[in-house]
């Protein structure tokens, strides 16, 4: 059954992230009420066009388009869309273009490594961010790779944007088992954000209210984690019985 | 032939960002691992082809600074002490992680509130050499693995200066720095499954 979400609004970027996005909201039948789209050129995509993810709960797989972006999907839903001025969500012609916007609720697909200032915290809309990491434990930048390094899990939490680093309220968090050999910067992360997404969403197509969690531990800040432990964290989800030994293993001990 | 792409240039004037780094194929770790024994056969040179370099003096502090030496020396006496570590040690180490992640450089001298002290001058490889001893202590200490993540990026902006950048002790440090980093790594290689 199709929701319509009157107050929600989303902003894309040229990104797979938003492209998973829109494709997952459309399969779930949740229609914003307006997409705003970041300038920037989108980035072909070379692989299968179309990749199947099995995610919990799923009776069948969702199955991720890599190659048809955000804005095509939103023209075939038939959502309202415009173009926003300036790429920078903090940027003077951007907010204003959002404050004449209806939604109070704005999903955040933008640009990464972007933190809110208070102007645009000022306007009252609420910024419905899914972060790559379960927060508090995993802030910051890459925290999902630590996150598999450490759980073999991937994290991901919806929260509400404020000015700092994934400090913002939880309204709900969940780790996904990864699905050996599926990209996890290009599918994993973005159609498991996207799947915490909808659920949300869901919640409150559902209910009229957002859902709220709780964790008062202090947490974790991290940062752009290194190739070397990005490789580990890759294999320890990946590794197969075929894969070649690494220096080091028990093997090596 | 993969070749380890954080070397051969100098990482602490332009520093490595580590965004989308591919690093999946096992081919990659073989480099690190080669990368690393490479620079260690170059430090044991340094040191057999170096007489008689004395370290660095120690700095001195203004009233109201105190030397990133002091700091990182008092940071590594935390996390080799028994119990809990404190929470202001943590600030600490946490604050100077951020700086290097961010700037990729520090200072000689910082104030109570590890801001840049007016004046300092920028640290050098042995205050790196030290940060990355500490960086390694907090991870074996705490099981974090953010402090071998940029422990890793220091090992690899110190293994990237010309061998005559560094005195012979500092040489010696850092062949040792660059094995308490391998036993740290090879715990994660355990914990992938090998």
């Amino acid at each position: 059954m199709t929701a319509s979400l009157d107050d929600v609004g989303v902003i894309l970027a040229p990104t797979m992230r938003s492209r998973a996005y829109m494709q997952m909201m459309e399969a779930r039948g949740l229609r914003v009420s307006q997409a705003f789209l970041i300038p920037g050129a989108d980035r072909p995509w070379n692989g299968p066009a179309e990749i199947a993810v099995l995610l919990p709960n799923g009776a069948t797989p969702f199955v991720l388009r890599p190659g048809e972006y955000a804005r095509e999907t939103v023209e075939r839903m038939n959502l309202p869309a415009r173009s926003l001025p300036h790429a920078d969500i903090n940027h003077p012609s951007t907010i204003a273009a959002l404050e004449r916007s209806g939604p109070r609720v704005l999903v955040y697909s933008g640009l990464p490594k972007v933190l809110l200032r208070p102007p645009v915290l000022a306007t009252g809309i609420r910024f419905l961010h899914v972060h790559g990491g379960y927060v508090p434990h995993y802030r910051g930048a890459t925290a999902f790779y630590f996150g598999l390094l450490t759980e073999g899990k991937l994290g991901q939490s919806a929260i509400w944007l404020d000015a700092g680093v994934d400090t913002g309220p939880l309204l709900m968090r969940r780790w996904y088992d990864v699905t050996p050999g599926l990209s996890v910067d290009q599918v994993l992360d973005p159609v498991t954000r996207a799947d915490l997404l909808a659920t949300v969403l869901r919640h409150f197509a559902d209910t009229g209210h957002f859902p709220a969690a709780e964790d008062s531990a202090e947490g974790e800040k991290f940062f752009i984690i290194h190739p070397v432990l990005k490789h580990l964290a890759l294999r320890r989800v990946t590794r197969s019985a075929a894969s070649p030994p690494l220096r080091g293993g028990a093997q090596h001990v | 032939m993969t070749v380890y792409p954080y070397m051969g240039r100098d990482l602490f004037a332009a520093p490595e960002t580590y965004e989308f780094a591919p690093c999946e194929p096992v081919s990659f770790f073989e480099a690190w691992c080669d990368a690393r024994e490479d620079a260690v056969r170059l430090f044991a040179e340094r040191e057999r082809a170096t007489v008689n370099t004395s370290d660095r003096a120690a700095d001195s502090a203004p009233l109201g600074a105190r030397t990133l030496d002091d700091i990182l020396e008092s940071l590594l006496k935390a996390a080799a002490a028994g119990g809990p570590l404190a929470p202001a040690d943590k600030r600490t180490v946490d604050s100077l992680l951020q700086k290097f992640e961010i700037f990729r450089r520090l200072f000689t001298h910082y104030d109570g509130a590890m801001r840049k002290w007016d004046g300092a001058a920028l640290a050098g490889p042995d205050h790196y050499i030290l940060l990355a001893e500490v960086l390694g202590a907090w991870c074996a200490k705490t099981g974090n693995p953010k402090y071998l993540s940029t422990m890793l990026k220091a090992v690899d902006a110190l293994c990237a200066l010309p061998a005559e950048s560094l005195s012979a002790s500092a040489a010696t440090r850092l062949a040792a720095v660059v094995e308490q980093e391998r036993r740290l790594v090879d715990h994660w290689v355990r914990v992938a499954g090998e």
